[in-house]
């Protein structure tokens, strides 16, 4: 999983709400970041948890170094709108009035896409960053963007194309392009979908991956987050389900559970299965890490388990 | 929910006489309007759902309203179809004429009627309902989902033909998002914003600045070249038409402000026992608490049954004969597991209590995998 990350330079993480996209992309960024890649993870939500996972911290507009590989930034939609209007004014005061004025939310609220689009020129401009010596060098190896989930992170990838098919002519054609070239790129840009082995949870993935598909970005292995690791084996979960009455009989009271947790272990799998058939790729699997908090050292088991060589390289289909 | 066998808790036969008496009977029988309220993925949709069933069963008319409904609840309801309007979930015959409807919040439609009803005449609500940005407005504007999800509810209360909504919110990281974006909205289309893109020159005589009048047209022109259509002409009308009905929008917002507050209503917050999903159910809680909104109690999902607790250890394996002894350690490894996470969640289930000694609260044990019946429905109700 972790190579076909780090082939490319740009990578989203989205899925359905509550599955733990942003402990995946902050495990993804740490393992990018341990394998010696400087890496930008980048939050999107304004009311997202990736600053408390790094450690507490307020995450600013502009990249923050945590590690000397590993920095991070929450794209704020308010900040990326006072930039635009101050590059189209030139004087920041005034795109700051502009923002607290409710004829601009009514007038922005009727631009969908806008914010949207400027996510994207934030993001594309980090993954250009150039520094060093005639700036030839990139100032991040990857970025990695925990994107919103399912329902919002297909019309935030299609805003390029969208753009591009309503405004084929105009001033912002040639950034559209772009960034719709940057997206289209398998070797560039690639999502990845987290999600559950539970029924709706895939439903939903096995949706979106449609989509992502339709839009054309290169979509890696799914994440299927919080597998419980412990596991009966076949052998094992067989002989449980056949109310075994050979085994010792202080055992008994304690096969109801086993015999539930086999249940549990076999519905898992299915879905698991369900992903398997119906997507390109095989999921890659983390394990479910039991935290009161989510801190980095938290996360280090996933970012174990993503370093673990995948089957099969992603693939990209249109 | 002290069975002590997990898998057996989803084997029980549902019953079809009087339902029994479970913690938020008197809720089901004497509210009018419960709201679930929790984060994403903790089952708050099917929450909703097994509490319409509840009520359906105690006699109620009910009506259920999903926000963003998974496909699977569509099919767990067996029913065909879920869409705006109400779709009667077959549940046979109920006491005392009792019923489930479903639906779903359709945004843009019940902006629709919105326009119509408080439409002074027939060309006003025309003119909004064709311009060209409102479908992007009434679906995009931040806060026009929970404006049109409290105005349905309100709808739906004053109609008559239920007694009782249970509504089911979109996940927000805080509660009171949902209840304050209406207000918000409302704010925003009635105030003078319409009046100033009519005539710019009137935020001169507010701001005093020439220079902010000189801005605000310059974004407008570049944003116009954005969206590639009159979005100033568009916005102007748009919103011009809405100042027209502001009153009855105002009015309105304050009706349903009202309502939440009401005896009749109640709030239900969902959680599951993770320690993270209780951190964020305290602090609805206390928001809840803080604004004054009636909360009744907490449905805490997916709970593992605490009579594993009281097990002694799982008994010396390496007395079990040998083909059994690598089963055996299995065995009390995952008693062990088991008995951890269940002695974690009891802590973070008695946090709850200690936060409201007077709630309710309702546990729903884990189960294999997630109803996809009505049957299973109808069982998970009885928990309520």
């Amino acid at each position: 999983m972790l190579d076909a990350v780090l082939q490319r330079r740009l990578v989203f993480i989205t899925g359905k709400g509550g599955v733990g996209r942003t402990a995946v992309a902050t495990a993804l960024a740490l393992a990018a970041a341990r394998a010696g890649k400087r890496t930008l993870i980048v939050e999107i939500n304004p009311l997202g948890r990736l600053g408390e996972y790094l450690g507490d911290l307020t995450l600013a507009p502009e990249p923050t170094e945590i590690t000397p590989e590993l920095a991070a930034a929450a794209i704020a939609p308010a900040v990326i709108m006072e930039d635009f209007l101050a590059g189209m004014l030139r004087i920041r005061a005034l795109a700051r009035r502009l923002l607290e004025s409710n004829t601009f939310r009514v007038v922005t609220a009727a631009a969908p896409g806008l914010e949207d689009f400027l996510t994207l020129v934030r993001i594309a401009e980090w993954e250009d960053e150039r520094v060093g010596f005639k700036r030839r060098r990139h100032r991040f190896d990857l970025v990695i963007v925990d994107a919103p989930a399912t329902g919002h992170s297909v019309p935030l990838l299609a805003t390029p194309g969208t753009l591009l098919k309503m405004l084929p002519f105009g001033p912002l054609t040639s950034t559209a392009r772009d960034l719709a070239l940057l997206l289209g790129d398998p070797k560039r840009a690639a999502v990845t979908v987290v999600t559950r082995a539970e029924e709706m949870a895939v439903n939903e993935t096995l949706e979106l991956a449609t989509a992502l598909m339709r839009i054309g970005v290169a979509l890696l292995p799914v994440v299927v987050n919080a597998v419980d690791p412990f596991r009966f084996t076949r052998t094992e979960a067989q002989r449980l389900r056949s109310e075994p009455s050979d085994l010792p009989p202080s055992w008994q009271p304690y096969l109801g559970v086993a015999r539930f947790s086999v249940a549990r272990q076999r519905a898992a799998d299915r879905q698991i299965k369900r992903l398997t058939q119906a997507l390109p790729d095989k999921p890659v699997c983390l394990p479910h890490v039991t935290a009161g908090r989510i801190t980095l050292a938290a996360l280090e088991p996933l970012a174990d388990a993503l370093v673990r060589p995948s089957a099969r390289g992603s693939r990209r289909v249109s | 929910m002290t069975d002590p066998e997990p898998a057996a808790t989803h084997q029980e036969a549902q019953s079809d006489g009087a339902p029994s008496d479970g913690p938020f009977a008197a809720l089901l029988d004497r509210q009018q309007l419960l709201v679930c309220v929790g984060s994403g993925g903790v089952g708050k949709t099917t929450t909703a759902a097994a509490l319409g069933v509840a009520a359906a069963h105690r006699g109620r008319r009910t009506a259920v309203l999903t926000i963003d409904p998974a496909r699977r609840l569509r099919d767990a309801l067996g029913i065909a179809t879920l869409d705006g309007d109400p779709h009667r979930v077959p549940l046979g015959r109920q006491p005392q004429g009792g019923f489930l409807d479903a639906m779903v919040l359709d945004t843009k439609r019940t902006f629709d009627e919105l326009i119509q009803r408080y439409a002074p005449t027939e060309a006003a609500a025309t003119r909004v309902l064709t311009n060209r940005i409102y479908e992007s407005i009434s679906t995009a504007l931040a806060g026009s989902q929970e404006y049109m999800a409290m105005e349905r509810l309100h709808a739906l209360a004053t109609s008559e033909d239920y007694d009782i909504l249970v509504v089911d919110t979109p996940p927000t990281q805080h509660a009171l998002d949902f209840l304050e974006a209406p207000e918000r909205l409302t704010a925003l289309l009635t105030s003078r914003a319409a009046a100033i893109l009519q005539n710019p020159s009137l935020i001169l005589a507010r701001e005093g600045s020439r220079l902010v009048q000189t801005a605000l047209s310059a974004v407008l022109r570049g944003l116009e070249r954005f969206t590639g259509f009159e979005l100033l002409r568009d916005v102007a009308e748009f919103v011009g038409g809405l100042e027209e009905f502001s009153a009855g929008f105002q009015e309105r917002a304050a009706t349903v402000a009202r309502f939440l507050r009401a005896p009749a209503a109640s709030f239900v917050l969902v959680t599951t026992p993770e320690p993270a999903r209780i951190a964020e159910c305290l602090a609805f809680h206390a928001e809840l608490v803080r604004t004054g909104l009636p909360f009744a109690g907490f449905v805490v999902n997916r709970v593992l049954p605490p009579a594993l607790l009281g097990r002694p250890p799982f008994p010396d394996v390496e007395r079990a004969s040998e083909g059994d002894v690598q089963l055996g350690r299995k065995l009390a490894e995952l008693q062990r597991r088991f008995t951890s996470l269940v002695r974690t969640e009891r802590a973070e289930i008695e946090r709850l209590r200690a936060a409201a000694p007077h709630g309710l609260l309702v546990e729903v044990p884990l189960a294999i995998d997630e109803p996809s019946s009505l049957s299973r429905l109808v069982t998970l109700s009885a928990a309520f």
